[in-house]
């Protein structure tokens, strides 16, 4: 008599069947994607800026501004450290760390911007919604090829990852900012730098529910169930 | 379903997690990522069973268990490139059953009814060698915790289930139910609270 709870022991003959039939990216194919990626979204970002005017010292030091820019750029290699990298488990992140890494990132920025303000000389007005325009199409690349790493990663908590990631693609953009606003003003820099991060954190909240929530419904329509053979439709 | 050693697992306290070796399951996979595809069939080895006896605790339906079993490995198989080196497996797969099964849950729009739960309390299987006693009472006990369990709320339940039947760790359930340690720790104790409550002194002897 067959037990209720045994294992079908064709079970395993179809699953192996399944898996041949369905081709899977290796690690090292997956991780050359990511590169690659990350790379466009690199160049997109980096013609972006060349587009809008590239470096821009107005009356700032040279030494002023490659201070201001190592430090925020070591701003957003951690920030993107934080929001990306998952922590070795497959199902990310804890919600607690997401959220400090999306709050966080703005308040490091804002500090690292006010201790450097003191010193700055005074530079040439420039109009918020000119920096806050460009500030965010220089985040997008970057958030938009986070986001497409983390594609349906099925990550525990996506909202807060899309969020988080959408706080380290402003921290590059306001890494790029620093090269290219020579404006000292803090509320210009509030407003114009660090303001579009919440416009990128909001994105990446939103492309996290889309984007790279788990899609298990759509997967499940796509695979071509009749092909596989013993593949049953109970349910 | 539920055997004497399991029945008196679900009746111990909740204490610090059971060693758990997932050793061999975490070192098919990474071979499986890096593109190894023998190693397909030690993952299902080490998993199946799991996955499978807890799709079926959840759905009472073999067929159903049978197709979302399929479907996890399927899921596992087209995500192998994104393997982090050094991740634990346990947890990812049974996230990714426990996705299926809402999804299809909600997709069917049935609930696994306490009548089915009751249909499906069929007399788990259990050793010759146990004395007549024993065997009534492992049935009876298992009987009345299926019950008792099928009248807590779904998350208290499958945080229980995930630790105590599984042998999840409370990181690793946590990390499967996406929400924190002492969330899972909290609904878990509370989940034996309400055993021990219901159950008394039939529940206090099987963990003696």
């Amino acid at each position: 008599m067959k037990k209720r709870n045994a294992i079908p022991p064709a079970m395993k003959d179809r699953i192996l069947a399944a898996a041949q039939k369905e081709s899977s990216p290796t690690r090292t194919a997956v991780t050359l994607d990511k590169a690659l990626l990350l790379l466009t979204a690199g160049l997109v970002a980096a013609n972006v800026f060349l587009a809008v005017g590239g470096v821009n010292l107005g009356p700032r030091p040279l030494e002023l501004v490659i201070s201001t820019a190592l430090g925020r750029g070591t701003i957003a290699l951690t920030a993107t450290w934080a929001a990306c990298a998952r922590g070795g488990s497959m199902l990310g992140r804890s919600r607690i760390w997401l959220t400090a890494t999306t709050i966080a990132t703005p308040l490091a920025i804002a500090g690292w911007m006010l201790l450097a303000a003191r010193g700055a000389p005074t530079g040439v007005p420039v109009a918020d919604w000119s920096c806050f325009t460009t500030a965010v199409l220089l985040g997008l690349p970057p958030l938009v090829a986070f986001a497409l790493v983390h594609h349906r990663s099925g990550v525990s908590f996506p909202i807060a990852t899309g969020a988080a990631l959408g706080a380290a693609a402003g921290s590059w953009a306001d890494f790029l900012m620093v090269l290219h606003c020579p404006s000292p003003e803090v509320t210009h820099r509030l407003i114009g730098h660090i303001g579009p991060t919440v416009i990128l954190v909001a994105l990446g909240a939103a492309l996290g529910a889309f984007a790279i929530r788990s899609q298990v419904r759509s997967d499940y329509f796509r695979t071509d169930r009749s092909s596989i053979p013993g593949f049953n439709d109970a349910g | 379903m539920i055997r004497k050693a399991h029945v008196a697992s679900l009746a111990r306290p909740l204490s610090e997690p059971e060693a758990c070796t997932d050793a061999p399951a975490n070192r098919a996979m990474d071979r499986y990522a890096q593109g190894d595809d023998r190693a397909f069939s030690e993952l299902y080895d080490s998993l199946a069973p799991r996955l499978f006896g807890y799709l079926l605790r959840q759905t009472k339906n073999n067929a159903r268990a049978e197709d979302l079993v399929q479907q996890t490995f399927l899921q596992m198989h087209c995500a192998r490139g994104r393997f982090i080196p050094g991740a634990n497996v346990v947890p990812w797969a049974f996230a990714i059953a426990r996705r299926l099964l809402i999804d299809n849950v909600r997709r069917s729009g049935r609930e696994v009814s306490l009548e089915l739960r009751e249909e499906a309390g069929a007399p788990p299987p259990v050793s010759t060698a146990m004395a007549q006693d024993e065997v009534v009472h492992s049935k009876q006990l298992a009987l009345s915790i299926e019950r008792e369990l099928s009248r807590l709320p779904d998350a208290h339940r499958e945080a229980f289930e995930l630790i105590k039947t599984e042998g999840l760790t409370l990181a690793e359930a946590a990390q499967v139910l996406g929400t924190t340690v002492a969330a899972v720790k909290l609904r878990a104790h509370r989940t034996y609270q309400a055993l021990r409550e219901a159950l008394g002194p039939m529940f206090e002897r099987s963990s003696q």
